[in-house]
């Protein structure tokens, strides 16, 4: 029992239920509630990033994603200015049931999975030695634009659909570029 | 040949795009049309560039870092085709479709040429990081492009049912992505299928499996198999017509390359043998279901829209029957090209599904969305062309000789009986039995559309330079394909041999420098001095461990 699978075992709890919070009552029927609980998925899993030495991503994670995309998410429900009736009530649908059970065999089944795949994952990284800067800026920098030159490409493609996709659908009706 | 002329014509459709959104800038108000025609224009190019240079053996490329992360061949090259063919059709149809429905801008366009983009980058992709980019960039502009008639509050459902379900999919997908990096440390679906084929010790049958699972499921909701199709019905029916044109016949496409590709690769390791799991049973079990459902189903609707969404359903099942009865011999006799007729198939049901889609994009003046089937009463009668071209797209959908959808079905059917004649049977029987059930729906679009009085106010054309092409070009190769096929079968099995990847394939890339993929992606960009020591740590050792204490 090292430092760091303790460390792992209280992120890894964290952040799952953080993402159930998200979507569960009590915290899921209040959109601010539920940023809030995406926050902390969002804070531990930069943690569980340090403990497999990607620094880099572990800043990012929470430049971006706990600063930035929460701040856009956090404007976005104040602008909708919704008020308590607004907010659907909690209703147990058979839908509900049969996505529960669903979810919850799911779990089970990718639970069986990780604990019988251990050992694959073992020999796997066992035979794949990682370097000193493994995580730093020059390493994913250098990967990025020699060996992964083309999804980095492409991903600036993607994001250039995403902001024209954002502004089609943000326009106005009437037309008019607002 | 030099790599940029290599993969030009990827470029040529992404560079198309961008030239339409600047041009798109230049034209005035209500002139947008001709953007239609430079789109078309620029997938000609892309397709010509691509007949010339992918369709033979597959394209050395110099660059390590395009080696490692696309193969160009005549899998990429059949299903581009596929996608551009159906790509410029959309575009035609949509140049007067689009300012009819008051979505005036050439942003369709250069969604379209974006889509395009991803999809021929999914398909040509070996690198599971590209894979993924291409699906979502081919994803995300059709979600776009599906919410893009804003006056319509049924457009707008479909934009965010197609995004919230393709987002589920995405991330399972993803999941069974990190299952596979984590069952094999590598990336590049190559070296996953050496890997598993030269360390069956080495990698976790169950984590393979699972990422079997994952991908199969994420897959199957692109392609619309039931279970996973609840979203299909309702996009297709808010989607802009020609948006419904090019998600029926290209996306289908591009998924099914990639379905295909994925799991016939994945199937042949011996993570799969002798457990009591296949990936076989999974696929035939979304081959029956979707089969019955999608034929069952699209009997009881009303709308000419939903009727083709369910058709779209029951292909996707005839489709996984051909790609599991493959997969079905791969893991008993190891046989290890893709179902001969797969690549036909899709080819003649995108050209039948666009020609069907068109002629509905080429009816209702604006704001008339109603699709439902007594509007196209007496269509026949009152606009004999659009009712021949619904005619002979809906019979080929059908699977009617002579044409190309009848010629698709029958050399599938027979393919998959020729795979394993006894044990096949039952599941051609059945196919064979749903496709007469779906001619019931099929043949009420024809009679409704040629033996029915309108009742009340019967759907109006509009008049279309553009789309009348389309419609012309899908009629022409729905005939010409069911006529005269061999060339188009010929094309089709050479790109099913190089659909599944074996690890020989790498032979092929002999040009490319040292496959970097060995060691964890990070790390791969680092260059090493011969007999220089680096100091290196692993995960699981002791050291490696310590130095986060």
């Amino acid at each position: 029992m090292t430092a760091e699978f303790v460390v792992f075992w209280i992120l890894a709890v964290a952040s799952v239920a953080g993402a159930l919070a998200v979507v569960l009552p009590p915290f899921g029927r209040n959109p601010l509630h539920a940023a809030i609980a995406l926050l902390i998925t969002f804070t531990c899993l930069a943690g569980l990033m340090v403990l497999l030495s990607a620094h880099l991503v572990a800043v990012l994670q929470i430049l971006v994603y706990a600063g930035a995309v929460m701040v856009l998410f956090t404007f976005v429900v104040m602008m909708l200015n919704l008020r308590r009736q607004d907010l659907a009530g909690f209703r147990i649908t058979a839908w509900k049931v049969v996505g529960v059970i669903a979810l919850v065999a799911l779990s089970v089944k990718i639970g069986i999975l990780l604990v019988a795949g251990l050992s694959g994952f073992d020999n796997v990284s066992a035979s794949a030695p990682i370097t000193n800067d493994f995580g730093g800026i020059r390493t994913v920098g250098r990967s990025l634009l020699t060996t992964y030159l083309v999804p980095f490409e492409a991903t600036s493609l993607l994001l250039l659909v995403a902001i024209v996709g954002a502004l089609i659908v943000a326009r106005r009706r009437d037309g008019g570029a607002s | 040949m030099s790599d940029l002329l290599s993969i030009s014509p990827l470029l040529v459709t992404a560079f198309t795009g961008m030239l339409v959104m600047a041009l798109d800038l230049l034209a005035g108000q209500g002139r947008k049309a001709f953007l239609s025609w430079v789109t078309v224009a620029g997938f000609a190019v892309a397709g010509i560039l691509a007949y010339v240079l992918w369709s033979g053996d597959p394209v050395v490329l110099q660059r390590p870092f395009l080696a490692n992360v696309m193969l160009l061949d005549a899998h990429g090259w059949f299903f581009s085709e596929v996608v551009l063919l159906a790509g410029a059709l959309a575009a035609l149809l949509a140049a007067d479709h689009m300012p009819e429905q008051g979505i005036d801008g050439g942003e369709t366009y250069a969604l379209l040429s974006f889509s395009v983009t991803g999809a021929i980058l999914l398909m040509v992709a070996t690198d599971l990081v590209t894979l993924f980019l291409g699906l979502e960039i081919m994803s995300l502009a059709l979600y776009v492009m599906a919410a893009g008639k804003r006056s319509s509050p049924f457009s707008a459902e479909a934009g965010i049912k197609y995004f919230l379900l393709g987002g589920v999919a995405s991330a399972f997908l993803l999941m069974g992505m990190a299952f596979l990096y984590g069952a094999t440390g590598k990336l590049n679906l190559v070296d996953i299928a050496r890997f598993l084929a030269n360390h069956p010790e080495g990698a976790d049958p169950l984590l393979v499996q699972g990422a079997m699972i994952l991908l199969v499921v994420a897959m199957a909701f692109k392609v619309a198999a039931v279970p996973f199709h609840f979203w299909t019905p309702d996009v297709y029916e808010g989607a802009p017509t020609p948006v419904t044109a090019f998600m029926a016949g290209a996306v289908k496409a591009a998924a099914f390359a990639v379905l295909a590709r994925l799991v016939l690769t994945l199937a042949r390791a011996p993570a799969f043998q002798g457990t009591a799991f296949s990936p076989a049973d999974l696929l035939l079990g979304l081959a029956v279901v979707s089969m019955v459902v999608g034929n069952l189903l699209g009997i009881v609707q009303t709308n000419v829209k939903r009727i083709l969404a369910y058709s779209s359903i029951a292909h996707a099942g005839y489709l996984l029957l051909g790609v599991w009865a493959t997969q079905a011999s791969v893991s008993e006799t190891g046989v290890q090209t893709l179902n001969d007729s797969v690549p036909f198939y899709l080819l003649a049901y995108a050209v039948s599904t666009v020609g069907a889609f068109g002629v509905l994009a080429l009816l209702g003046r604006s704001g008339e969305e109603d699709m439902s089937l007594s509007r196209i009463a007496g269509l026949g009668r009152r606009h004999p062309v659009l009712g021949v071209a619904l005619l002979v797209a809906v019979l080929s959908l059908a699977g009617l000789p002579p044409l190309g959808g009848f010629m698709a079905k029958f050399n599938l059917f027979r393919q998959v009986l020729a795979a394993d004649p006894a044990g096949n049977l039952p599941w051609v029987i059945l196919a064979v039995v749903m496709s007469v059930v779906g001619l019931y729906y099929y043949l009420r679009i024809v009679l409704y559309a040629f033996f029915r009085e309108p009742e009340g106010q019967p759907v109006v054309a509009i008049s279309s330079a553009a789309g009348s092409v389309a419609l012309a070009v899908t009629v022409a190769l729905a005939l010409f394909l069911g006529i005269a096929p061999a060339k188009f079968l010929d094309a089709s099995r050479m790109a099913s041999q190089a659909t599944v990847l074996t690890g020989s394939i790498a032979a092929s890339r002999a040009g490319a420098a040292p496959v970097q993929t060995a060691t964890p992606p990070a790390a791969a960009g680092i260059q090493l001095k011969p007999g220089v020591q680096i100091p290196v740590r692993t995960f699981n050792s002791k050291e490696g461990r310590g130095n986060l204490h």
